[in-house]
């Protein structure tokens, strides 16, 4: 019999949690589905009825709408050189600062490390990062988006951690192979840590990618939206409509059309999920710390 | 061996921490030569002062520079140089620099500018009471304006009542938007009334009879008994203010109230409060409005109207337009749309126990305020208000509101037809009308107007003659400030739970009692000193 014992109570186990994650991921999926089919739906339809997964019409109108213009475009190719530059910056100086720290012959390493715990627990509030920014002559610069948030102190803990946890064995052996110091955090310390640089590529490019606070306090040309500053816009707007009428004039702000909402919203999300993917398997492995890694 | 190991080992962390550093600061560095906005900022501060020097012309100033500071509520926005931007600055002889800050966010980016120190020459204030504003406007930031605005032909016949309202300490820190004070009543289903040959509701018993019908007769004559009388929404105070609206038709004051001996008192102290809330009561109980009105999101607060579910709306009279032409686009797709026939109808107040009434509104939305920093002297703050001045007259109103005739719109008979193309329109238009002040009105030409738009028109004029302004409005309470929001939440919840039956009148005044006690007395004390300080002045 090569086939192994299963007892009754074990199957009944696994058929549950069958159950239970498909159910779960059904609930986490239905949301979705319903923002795409909402995107391509006509307003009436979504006005009439209150859910719907498949729409009874089907239009475009609400993505030729978004693309009429070069608006959207123009702050998704923002939003995309933001992540790309903003994630190479961000995985450079965690790593040339982490490799270091995680050297104990460094002087003045718990000095640096203390600072860099303190910074943690304190910031220095908005409007002083402001007033930074902008005495450094970053408004209005995509660098604004980028360098204040380079290093993250969280990130950088851990990928230090990832680097003392490398046997020391394979530095000496390298070194008496003739490694010198850059080469050797080029060729022996990043290949191997490439889960965990792939990790934290993640973290790093989703942070970008969803970030809008700070461009909308750093960016005061509107053509350099990112693009999460217009879909909040959007999507934000028919709220306040309905919520504070005297805001507006009555005769000409009208709401964008929920489509043209839900449509701004999926070409947002897409994406950060096509990237997602890529990167996930690299998630267990890259995160985990201080236990035994297969 | 080992020694000259660890020393090197040293000497390359401490190469590659410092070269870390050595990047930070040069790029840091390196976008400052490439900000080429950096650079028109100083000029742009320096306002009024004729610096563009022209050779010939001694008589004429050269054009004062504005930066200006808006809220946009579309994704585009005009460009400073776009074709009605560059029309208002030749008629003004100004020199705009547009800063657009999205609206969902402007408050943030307000409190910031602020914080910053930089300031705008012109900015646009949202909320004239909150506390970030109101600390600029102690600490000297802003213009008082109040003093010049006699001289302004347009300015000058700014309303009085809507001007006190935008004081702070009795002093006008800003030129307000104006808006429709009395903006608010009821609309219907036009069609549902005609379908069950009612008369137009007139006073506040029609209001409840016509309910009555549009949730037991079948006013949509499908046979079937899917209709209910009225949509209400979360009650979160200040807005969504259906049962407020109500509230002051049954007599109660809007907002804060005189009692007899001359005193403040909130509003829903007053025993014409509870009679309307016993009639929002009735109104549950009988389930003329929808049960699920405490947790209804007021985005959707249009939407039974619209579909057929529901007869009526308490709000904005503005709604009435809006709905009608949402009917209309879902008949149109199924071909059997009337474009004329109005499916809405509104009616400005209904008759209580104290005649005809109607709730204002604040009568304008936020105001623009004049920098003190970059607007320096008298001389550059008049050329200011000569720019907000000039753009109240009907030219530069339909100008800034509906763009350069024969390319952003027509005109027909009966007012003008804008173009349909919502891109050009967005991105060349829409959002210049955020400047206008509308001081003493609207003055401009209109879209051709529909009956429904005709009517609503109408009623707010009507309105206008009827509103119970609200006293305290201009007062500003520290205590207010602090507690506001948990005294407020316990008269929501206590109101929601009275009428839907969960506690009785007993129980609701002792709500009230806890109001007193967790702060509330003290509110009603400190508003009537401002009242009356405010009042010897």
């Amino acid at each position: 019999m090569g086939k192994r014992y299963r007892s009754v109570s074990g199957t009944v186990f696994d058929m549950f949690n069958y159950v239970f994650l498909a159910g779960f991921a059904v609930c986490a999926i239905i949301p979705f589905v319903y923002v795409i089919s909402g995107s391509f739906a006509t307003d009436v339809e979504l006005t009439q009825r209150s859910f719907f997964l498949i729409p009874k019409t089907f239009s475009i109108n609400a993505y030729t709408f978004i693309f009429s213009t070069d608006t959207i475009i123009r702050s998704i190719g923002v939003s995309m050189y933001v992540t790309t530059v903003g994630t190479i910056v961000n995985l450079f100086f965690t790593v040339t600062m982490a490799y270091p720290l995680a050297r104990r012959s460094l002087m003045g390493r718990n000095t640096i490390l203390n600072l860099v715990v303190f910074s943690m627990l304190f910031g220095g509030g908005m409007i002083p990062t402001y007033l930074v920014v902008r005495e450094l002559g970053l408004l209005d610069s995509y660098w604004a988006l980028i360098l204040p948030g380079a290093i993250s102190a969280f990130n950088l803990i851990i990928v230090k951690n990832f680097f003392q946890e490398l046997p020391p064995g394979l530095e000496e052996a390298a070194r008496i192979d003739g490694c010198t110091e850059l080469g050797l955090l080029w060729r022996i310390v990043l290949p191997l840590s490439k889960p965990v640089l792939a990790t934290f590529a993640l973290f790093y490019a989703v942070g970008h990618w969803n970030n809008f606070f700070s461009a909308l306090l750093y960016i005061n040309d509107p053509a350099k939206w990112p693009l999460q500053v217009m879909l909040r816009q959007i999507v934000l707007l028919s709220q306040a409509a309905a919520g504070n009428m005297n805001e507006m004039d009555p005769n000409f702000v009208q709401p964008p059309e929920q489509s043209i909402k839900m449509a701004v919203i999926v070409v947002g999300t897409v994406p950060i999920l096509l990237v997602y993917p890529f990167l996930q398997k690299h998630f267990a492995k890259g995160v985990m710390i201080g236990s035994i890694k297969g | 061996m080992v020694l000259s190991t660890q020393k090197q080992t040293k000497r390359w962390t401490y190469i590659l921490l410092a070269g870390a550093l050595a990047l930070t600061s040069v790029a840091g560095c390196s976008p400052q030569s490439g900000g080429n906005n950096q650079g028109t900022k100083p000029a742009v501060s320096e306002t009024g002062t004729d610096k563009e020097g022209n050779a010939g012309g001694a008589a004429k100033e050269g054009p004062v520079n504005i930066d200006i500071m808006l809220p946009i509520f579309k994704t585009n926005y005009p460009k400073d140089d776009s074709p009605v931007a560059a029309e208002i600055e030749k008629k003004t002889n100004s020199n705009l620099h547009l800063e657009w800050v999205p609206n969902s966010s402007y408050g943030d980016k307000f409190n910031i500018t602020l914080a910053s120190g930089k300031l705008p020459t012109v900015m646009y204030v949202p909320d004239v009471k909150s506390p970030s504003f109101v600390n600029a406007v102690k600490a000297g930031a802003f213009w008082e304006v109040g003093p010049y605005l006699k001289d302004y032909p347009n300015l000058s016949k700014a309303n009085p009542i809507i001007l006190n309202n935008t004081t702070i300490d009795g002093k006008v820190y800003g030129i307000y938007r104006g808006r429709a004070l009395g903006r608010n009543g009821l609309v219907y289903r036009k069609d549902w009334l005609e379908n069950l040959g009612l008369q137009e509701p007139k006073t506040i018993d029609d209001f409840y009879n016509m309910l009555k019908a549009f949730t037991n007769d079948d006013p949509d004559k499908d046979g079937k008994k899917d209709t209910y009388g009225m949509t209400l929404v979360k009650w979160t105070g200040g807005w969504a203010s259906g049962f407020d609206i109500i509230s002051t038709w049954f007599g109660a004051p809007t907002g804060w109230g005189e009692d007899a001996s001359g005193k403040l008192m909130p509003a829903f102290l007053t025993p014409e409060y509870f009679e309307a809330l016993k009639f929002m009561k009735k109104l549950y109980d009988e389930k003329l409005i929808n049960a699920d009105f405490a947790v209804m999101d007021s985005a959707k607060w249009t939407d039974p109207i619209v579909n057929g579910q529901s007869g009526a709306i308490v709000d904005v009279l503005d709604n009435a337009a809006r709905i009608n032409d949402k009917i209309q686009a879902a008949l149109k797709q199924t071909g059997n749309d009337e474009p004329n026939k109005m499916y809405t109808d509104v009616v400005n107040s209904l008759e209580g126990p104290k005649g005809l009434r109607a709730r204002p509104t604040s009568g304008y939305a936020g105001m623009l305020a004049i920098s003190k920093t970059s607007v320096k002297t008298e001389d550059e703050l008049r050329r200011i208000l000569t720019f907000i001045d000039q753009m109240s007259e009907p030219e530069l109103q339909t100008l800034a509101g509906y763009g350069i005739e024969g390319k952003h719109y027509t005109k027909v008979e009966g007012g003008i037809e804008p173009v349909k193309n919502p891109t050009l329109l967005e991105s060349e238009v829409e959002g210049l009308n955020q400047m206008l002040t509308f001081i003493p009105e609207d003055h401009g030409l209109k879209v051709v107007q529909t009956p429904i738009r005709v009517k609503q028109t109408e009623a707010m004029k009507a309105n206008e003659a009827i509103v119970v302004a609200n006293p305290a409005e201009p007062l500003l309470s520290t205590v207010y400030s602090q507690k506001g929001a948990q005294l407020d939440n316990i008269i929501n919840d206590a109101r929601i739970k009275y009428v839907v039956g969960q506690i009785d009148e007993a129980a609701f005044r002792s709500a009230i009692d806890v109001w007193r006690k967790t702060g509330g007395d003290d509110l009603i004390k400190e508003m009537n000193e401002l009242y009356a300080a405010s009042n010897n002045k």
